[in-house]
């Protein structure tokens, strides 16, 4: 599936630039949440807003705590959690999730590495304003070569 | 969300909304409501598609990673 790249206001010259969002929908018992999340290959997990937590019922500083850090370096508390995801036109792409919340006010959703990388194949083509990601090839595809040796 | 090759343009709808919660028509054409806190969205949510806008002041590097613990 070709998801085209998302043109964001930014007080530059140009006045904008350029993020790969991905919609997905987000689920908890039965209660869905959709958003326009960031596909960030250098992210090592997947980190929600803690507000989205709430709006779900879930009571996040009772879980278990994590610590992430960014470009910053300083470690940020975060709570560990597994929810239900799907990406919006893909279809069997659900999938759980594990993933952190984090009080941030400048982070909604981010896809990173674990689970959501780990299931797809993601194809940046910043060049083309797009990026591709379908899923990856099945286990049967991948070893059919030493089975015929 | 548009599949092919022409962006999703939001650089004129969100425009003044950074660091905002905004709910996005299905059709990310219009912005639907604008908070400061998802609670306060709450009974928009799903009329839409949810999103964080971006700072315009800053470079966005959220590069997130974690430290097991």
């Amino acid at each position: 599936m070709i998801v085209p790249y998302t043109k964001i206001p930014f007080n530059n010259k140009r006045g904008y630039y350029y993020q790969p969002l991905l919609p997905v929908t987000f689920s908890h018992k039965g209660k869905p949440f959709r958003i326009n999340a960031l596909v960030d290959s250098g992210a090592q997990t997947t980190g929600l807003n803690a507000q989205i937590a709430t709006f779900f019922g879930i009571d996040y500083r009772k879980c278990p705590k994590g610590q992430a850090y960014g470009i910053e370096g300083a470690g940020k508390e975060t709570w560990k959690y597994e929810l239900k995801m799907v990406i919006d036109n893909l279809p069997n792409s659900e999938l759980i999730v594990p993933l952190q919340f984090i009080e941030s006010r400048s982070v909604g959703a981010i896809l990173g590495h674990g689970a959501f990388f780990d299931n797809f194949i993601l194809t940046f083509e910043a060049y083309s304003l797009r990026f591709q990601i379908d899923h990856k090839p099945n286990q049967f595809w991948l070893s059919a070569p030493n089975a015929q040796s | 969300m548009q599949n092919g090759e022409k962006v999703i343009d939001l650089s004129e709808i969100l425009k003044g909304l950074g660091n905002k919660w905004v709910v996005l028509s299905k059709d990310e054409s219009a912005v639907l409501a604008v908070a400061d806190t998802l609670e306060e969205l709450r009974d928009k949510i799903q009329e839409g598609i949810v999103m964080m806008v971006p700072d315009p002041d800053y470079e966005f590097v959220p590069t997130f990673s974690s430290i097991c613990g």
